[in-house]
């Protein structure tokens, strides 16, 4: 409301996100949040007056390149009105080098956002609960959601000092995004409305240098968490049109941008832009390319990456320190995990999150002193919460009979002993949890994780004679009305340790109960395929997804959705193509529920948004497409004297998407 | 040099240049048992070369290892107290168990362990290994246990060894236990199995494969030959991994794990054929020409007997060298493919899928023990190294690198 | 002699053509393409991508055309030195390879010159002395690096490098070194963390090396010349020096030709254990996610190495010993 937004606007806003109970359930301290406060203090920006007793305070590093007459003085890199972060525990000091790893030299997710952060449109609030301003200060909508006006945050300048406005907006939608030699396949679903490939591409109107108009077809307010969380693997909706205008042919000289090209060892100018534009996130993942993250890439190595602050970083903390405190980061490109870890108990790695796990929670423990390092202990909604995915298209007749009977499904959930998977796998940290709402999400209602989530074999057995499987063989497994087993195979992601030893067990459990699957695992890319041309039998996947607040994959509700989806043949029925040789016709409920899932996002208010994300919720814990098994919680690692981390939290996609923990104050406690 | 050192000596002053330099076998042993007619005359070349393996004490000890670790293998059921996926919920990572003979208050008693708990630490999520010293549990001898199918035919439940009450004090885990609570000592001999099979299956059809072209390559020569060549260079010019992961990728995803096992095998045999094809097409060359191959000749023999009673006989035992030394290829292959997530995978028991658990940190740091199967591996490797070396000792002292 | 080269040279031909068929295919072996590598990775990261911009990106990487179309388009260039583009790190092949080349060459260097090192006097000592207990504990730790599968050796060094000697985990250079100029003080950083790699893939090789230098060794032992030096009255030790040694370095020395593709490639599974920027990683990186271009481009150089390294070895071969040009040659 401090954004000017109207009422009802807010309402419909933050309603979407609005997860109050999140802090609760999180346990997050109660009112000490760092919290992106808007106001400045206010009335002392006398930016004009640039004398010696600075308004602001640098690093030491940049104070240095100030007095080498390299960058202006810091006053004048701030904008005249600052954002101002409260730190967490305590104001920093500046310094220190923050090394992190990561196994994809493309995906910056994870561990660098999660130490350098990223800069959205919008902000999410630390505790979930509301939607604020990021480098746009505010918004508004039309009535009816079909357009919507943002307003951005003026006198920010971009790393490189050039200034950042409604015309970075402009250049990468109109003469990237909307340019069919950059972007063959049109802008990412992320823009159109509904976030439906279907949908037409948003139109973007520039009213004046600081404010940008935004319409749709349909009403699409979810729009605001495309802005709170997705940045798209190619840049978002906005890129540093000053730079990249040199390696755009209606900008920049022809012969210049094809010897650049040529010498870069590209064939078109899109790929050197691509290149150059690079970001992870919204990192500049290219040496040169100007970014407004706190932090920009310097080197490029092959197996490193080397990032330092950014000079005209926008934030300064409560005492004026201009943020961030942390000078270095360093990003290790390291394919075998196990180097991570090797790395992390040796000392060399500041912090580990996306691949710090349970798993490994006695080598932590037996190397904090040695490696100077500390552990938080947070929720996940994210890894070891293996789901357990059917597919309900299944090639084979007899088993696409036997996985779309509800009863079968019952029993095969009640077959399973979550509390022994607990105990083997997880060493009895975790908690036996259905595949349902996330505690504290605006969706979730108590009891939703225990629907068939017991452990009761005998009903399995029931449930299975009743299904019509009650006939055995020689050894005791069940058998098709053809005579032959009741089998199947399970194809897993060779990259995820747990899913396979939760399957291990699975599959021990359901044999029990009289059925033969096998377990093959593969690549994940062939799984993709194997997903893809319907070839899957069964999979999991680490963690729903069902997040807090994120909607966009959720492959319970949806046929279709993720990594590994229970209908693909659905899907693609659905999505218009019943020809196509793998699109089998859907059970009317799965066609509702596939329009269903689309009228939630169009949804214009929170009430009816809710509303029926809780009507397709329920449908879901009784028609069972998939198996959640145990809830665990994350450990995050990382050097003692790192200050200002949360000590509690969820990690999961919203947190390592949105990043509302504000790495730009953290800092190394120095004595 | 003394004749010790140099176990040819005695054969050097009577010999000619010509089997030296033509580094035949046939010749050689010919030589040899001239030179030693008076004492070696009714000797076999089999018989000879069997006593100048015998030197070889290296040699000799691996080969009786490896008839050990083989038996073993055949009988794992009955060695091992445990089935191979039976699982002590309560004994995770259960270290080597202690054996004791000695009591607290220093009585001898008949081989005894303590009973051991495991507790997880809440506050440090690390688990804590109890043992309590005030019980005692003999260990016994040829216990029921858990049922098999001895070689699929005889159903059996009883055991070498083993415990009572094991679920409750803990099982005799001699090599420790897994992340599944399995004991690592009996999987590594179930494990043997396959380990130990897909060198002799994959060295087989490699043999076969080998000796076909090989022989074609060398006795016939000429296109046929160049061909085959060719083929040679070509399998061997392209990276292993890449071909690997290319044959691998050809196995379709819903094969059955014992199909996976022979697509291994026919993976890791088609880069070991090559060895093999050039050491038959060798022999077939150097030996065309040979006196005794040309008097046959002259004397009309048949060109099938002739390879059959001359040559193949001649060249068996360079090839037995080789084949002795492509099996150790052939299963760190196996466990090459495993690391790599190529090869065989759980529930199927090799030491591959038993080290690819051993590729983690946690594991050589906080579980050192999931090692042991890199130990089978090693030992066995090093044996049949040692086999291999003898037997080329043996059979061919003076052979041409 | 000439004659013999050039036939061999000319027979290059047809078998590179055939390696460059399967190189480009063997990739595609695998079901997918890199697309679907990529689509996965960002479904695994919670982004879904339309039908639509999924043809988009096939069409952008040239994926949509017909297998021999982009064989045609990728050969033509190699063979005028531009490898094409890698989808996976979106840059040209050409600079891929270049930026980790010198660091494997260095490494290769030092690892063949460890296992020469290694190799040559135990080869030399176990034959002279053979069967004596010096033989078979040499012999012993010779084979133990062929014995043990060398990933997990690895680890274990790593691990144990880490816990006792300070060592730092994977990598070629400590932090301050990453970014900095060469000078003294890098190079020597480096060779700090070199010596760890290096043994690990050194005593892989060492074993065939030993065998090879010691069964030579014997058989030059054996040889009447020998003989009769002795009973000339040379002393044992320059004996075997002068003689039969040299002999027997030869096979060596002629087989360096085949180290010419591991130097190029250094050794796939440790590099990737322990995390060096070689190009070793580069290849697996690329087979995994099926990027095209870079990894047909590696495993063609890979090949072509190979069958050159062959060439040299037999041509080195065919000049120290006649018999060889008529196409025998041993084999082990």
């Amino acid at each position: 409301m401090k954004d000017g937004m109207d009422r009802r606007t807010f309402l419909r806003m933050s309603g979407l996100t609005a997860a109050a109970a999140v802090a609760a359930a999180c346990g997050a301290p109660g009112g000490d949040e760092p919290q992106a406060a808007e106001e400045a203090p206010a009335a002392e920006a006398p930016a004009a007056d640039s004398g010696p007793p600075s308004k602001y305070n640098e690093s030491p590093l940049l104070a240095e390149r100030v007095a080498a007459g390299e960058l202006p003085p810091v006053d004048e890199r701030l904008p005249a009105d600052p954002v101002v972060i409260e730190p967490l525990d305590e104001i920093g000091q500046y310094g220190g080098t923050t090394r992190v790893a990561i196994g994809n030299p493309n995906a910056l997710f994870g561990d660098p956002q999660a130490v350098m952060g990223t800069e959205l449109i919008l902000r999410i609030a630390p505790d979930f609960s509301s939607i604020t301003s990021g480098l746009a200060e505010s918004w508004e909508f039309n009535d009816d959601a079909t357009e919507q006006i943002l307003h951005l945050r003026q006198g920010l300048k971009w790393s490189d000092g050039a200034p950042f406005s409604a015309d970075d907006f402009m250049f990468s939608w109109h003469e990237l995004w909307l340019n069919e030699e950059y972007a063959p396949g049109g802008p990412p679903s992320a823009w159109k409305a509904g976030a439906s490939s279907a949908a037409d591409p948003l139109e973007m109107e520039k009213i004046d240098d600081y404010t940008i108009k935004l319409s749709f077809t349909k009403p699409y307010p979810l729009i605001v968490l495309q802005q709170t969380f997705y940045a798209g693997s190619q840049g978002g909706l906005w890129q540093p049109a000053h730079y990249l205008k040199q390696f755009h042919p209606d900008h920049g000289d022809a012969d210049e941008i094809a010897a650049m090209t040529e010498e870069a060892g590209f064939e078109e100018w899109h790929q050197l832009l691509r290149d150059k534009g690079r970001v992870g996130s919204t990192i500049p993942a290219q040496v040169g390319l100007p970014g407004m993250t706190a932090f920009i890439r310097v080197d490029d190595a092959p197996d490193h990456h080397t990032y330092e602050r950014n000079p005209y970083y926008w934030k300064v903390d409560t005492a004026g320190n201009q943020l961030p405190y942390i000078d270095n980061t360093i990003v290790f490109v390291i394919d075998n995990r196990e180097v991570a870890n090797a790395k992390l108990i040796a000392g060399e790695l500041e912090f580990s999150g996306r691949q710090a796990d349970l798993a490994n929670m006695e080598l932590y423990q037996a190397n904090l002193e040695s490696a100077d390092l500390k552990i938080k202990m947070w929720k996940s909604t994210f890894p070891g919460r293996t789901i357990i995915v059917p597919n309900h298209t299944h090639k084979d007749p007899q088993v696409r009979a036997f996985f779309n009977n509800k009863d079968v499904r019952h029993a095969m959930s009640v077959a399973i002993n979550r509390e022994e998977i607990n105990d083997v796998v997880y060493f009895g940290l975790g908690e036996p949890r259905q595949w349902a709402a996330w505690p504290g999400s605006k969706y979730y209602q108590e009891g939703d994780e225990s629907n068939w989530a017991q452990f009761d074999p005998d009903m399995a057995m029931e449930l299975l004679d009743q299904a019509g499987y009650s006939e055995t063989d020689s050894d005791g497994f069940r058998l098709f009305p053809d005579g032959s087993r009741v089998s199947w195979i399970i194809q897993l992601d060779t990259e995820q340790a747990d899913v396979q030893d939760v399957f291990e067990l699975v599959v021990e459990q359901w044999r029990a109960v009289g059925l033969d699957p096998s377990i093959r695992p593969i690549n994940r890319s062939h799984l993709n395929e194997l997903v893809a041309a319907n070839d899957m039998g069964m999979s999991g996947w680490e963690g729903d997804i069902s997040d807090i607040t994120w909607v966009w994959c959720s492959r319970l509700n949806h046929p279709g959705h993720c990594n590994v989806p229970w209908g693909k043949g659905y899907d693609i029925w659905l999505d218009g193509d019943p020809e196509n040789e793998i699109a089998v016709e859907p059970p009317d409920e799965v066609a509702w529920v596939y329009n269903r899932w689309q009228e939630m996002i169009d949804a214009v208010t929170e009430e009816e948004h809710v509303a029926i994300a809780r009507e397709l919720w329920e449908w879901f814990y009784d028609y069972l497409p998939g198996f959640g098994t145990v809830g665990i919680p994350k450990p995050v690692v990382m050097k003692k004297n790192l200050t200002n981390f949360p000590d509690d939290g969820v990690w999961g996609f919203s947190v390592i998407r949105a990043v509302p923990v504000h790495p730009e104050q953290f800092f190394y406690k120095q004595g | 040099m003394t004749s010790a050192a140099n176990p040819r000596a005695p054969a050097a002053p009577d010999a000619t240049a010509s089997p030296y330099e033509r580094g035949s076998l046939s010749d050689l042993l010919e030589a040899e048992g001239t030179l030693a007619e008076s004492r070696t005359q009714f000797l076999t070349p089999r018989q000879l070369m069997l006593l100048r393996f015998r030197r070889n004490k290296m040699a000799v000890f691996s080969l009786w290892f490896l008839a050990l670790l083989y038996l073993s293998a055949l009988f794992a059921p009955i060695i091992s107290p445990y089935d191979k996926t039976h699982r002590f919920n309560k004994h995770l990572y259960l270290p080597p168990r202690d054996i004791h003979i000695r009591a607290d208050d220093g009585s001898w008693r008949r081989p005894f362990v303590y009973a051991v708990t495991i507790e997880t630490n809440r506050e440090t999520f690390t688990r804590d290994f109890v043992e309590d010293r005030t019980q005692q549990y003999p260990i016994q001898f040829f216990v029921k246990g858990d049922p098999y199918k001895l070689w699929g035919l005889f159903r059996m439940d009883w055991h070498l060894y083993g415990v009572e009450n094991a679920e409750e004090i803990g099982p005799v885990f001699l090599m420790g236990g897994d992340k599944f609570g399995r004991d690592i000592f009996g999987r590594a001999l179930y494990g043997a199995r396959i380990s130990l099979t897909i060198g002799l299956v994959g060295v087989s059809i490699a043999l076969v494969i080998g000796l076909v072209l090989g022989g074609l390559s060398g006795l016939y020569g000429g296109l046929v030959d160049n061909l085959i060549q060719r083929l040679i260079e070509f399998i061997r010019s392209i990276p292993t991994i890449p071909l690997w992961m290319g044959l691998a990728a050809a196995m379709p995803a819903d094969w059955p794990q014992l199909r996976v096992y022979f697509g291994i095998t026919i993976i890791l045999s088609l880069l070991a054929w090559t060895t093999l094809a050039r050491v038959v097409r060798g022999k077939f060359l150097s030996l065309r020409n040979e006196d005794f191959v040309l008097a046959a000749q002259s004397a009309g023999a048949n060109q099938w007997y002739l390879i059959w009673q001359h040559l193949v006989p001649s060249f068996m035992s360079y090839v037995l060298v080789d084949i002795t030394l492509a099996i150790p290829g052939m299963i760190i292959g196996e466990t090459a493919l495993s690391f790599l997530g190529l090869g065989l995978v759980s529930p199927t028991v090799s030491w591959g899928v038993m080290l690819k658990d051993a590729q983690q940190v946690v594991e050589i740091a906080i579980h050192p023990w999931i090692l042991w199967p890199a130990m089978f591996v090693v030992v066995t490797v090093l044996a049949l190294n040692f086999i291999g070396d003898g037997l080329r000792d043996a059979a061919d002292p003076y052979a041409d690198m | 002699m000439r004659e013999y080269i050039l036939r061999r040279v000319l027979q290059l031909i047809p078998t590179l053509i055939l390696i460059s068929i399967v190189s480009f295919t063997i990739i595609q072996l695998p079901p997918g393409d890199y697309v679907t590598t990529y689509v996965a990775n960002l479904a695994a990261a919670g982004e879904e991508l339309s039908e639509e911009e999924i043809a988009a990106l096939e069409e952008h990487y040239g994926l949509n055309q017909p297998g021999y179309v982009q064989y045609i388009k990728w050969i033509t260039n190699f063979v005028q030195g531009d490898m094409g583009l890698s989808f996976y790190w979106d840059r040209p092949v050409n600079r891929l390879i270049g930026e980790r080349l010198m660091l494997t060459m260095i490494m290769s260097f030092f690892t063949l010159l460890f296992v020469y090192a290694m190799a040559i006097p135990i080869g030399i000592y176990s034959a002279v002395r053979q069967y004596s207990l010096a033989d078979y504990v040499f012999t012993f730790i010779g084979f133990i690096g062929l014995a043990t599968p060398n990933f997990l050796l690895a680890l274990i060094f790593m691990y144990i490098g880490i816990k006792f000697f300070g060592a730092s985990a994977g990598g070629l250079f400590s932090t301050e070194y990453l970014d900095a100029d060469w000078s003294v003080a890098r190079v020597w950083d480096m060779l700090k963390h070199m010596w760890l790699p290096v043994v690990i893939v050194g005593t892989a090789g060492t074993a065939g090396t030993i065998r090879v230098m010691r069964a030579t060794t014997l058989d030059e032992l054996g040889r009447p010349y020998v003989e009769t030096a002795r009973s000339k009255g040379l002393r044992e030790g320059q004996l075997t020096m002068k003689y039969p040694v040299r002999v027997a370095l030869n096979p060596i020395l002629s087989t360096i030709g085949w180290r010419l593709p591991e130097i190029v490639s250094g050794t796939v599974l440790v590099a990737l254990v322990l995390n060096l920027p070689t190009t070793g990683p580069l290849l697996w990186r690329a087979l995994m996610s099926q990027d095209l271009y870079l990894a047909a481009s590696m495993i063609m150089i890979l090949s072509t190495l190979t069958l050159i390294g062959t060439l040299i070895s037999d041509i080195l071969l065919a000049w120290v010993d006649p018999r060889i040009r008529y196409g025998e040659r041993g084999t082990t």
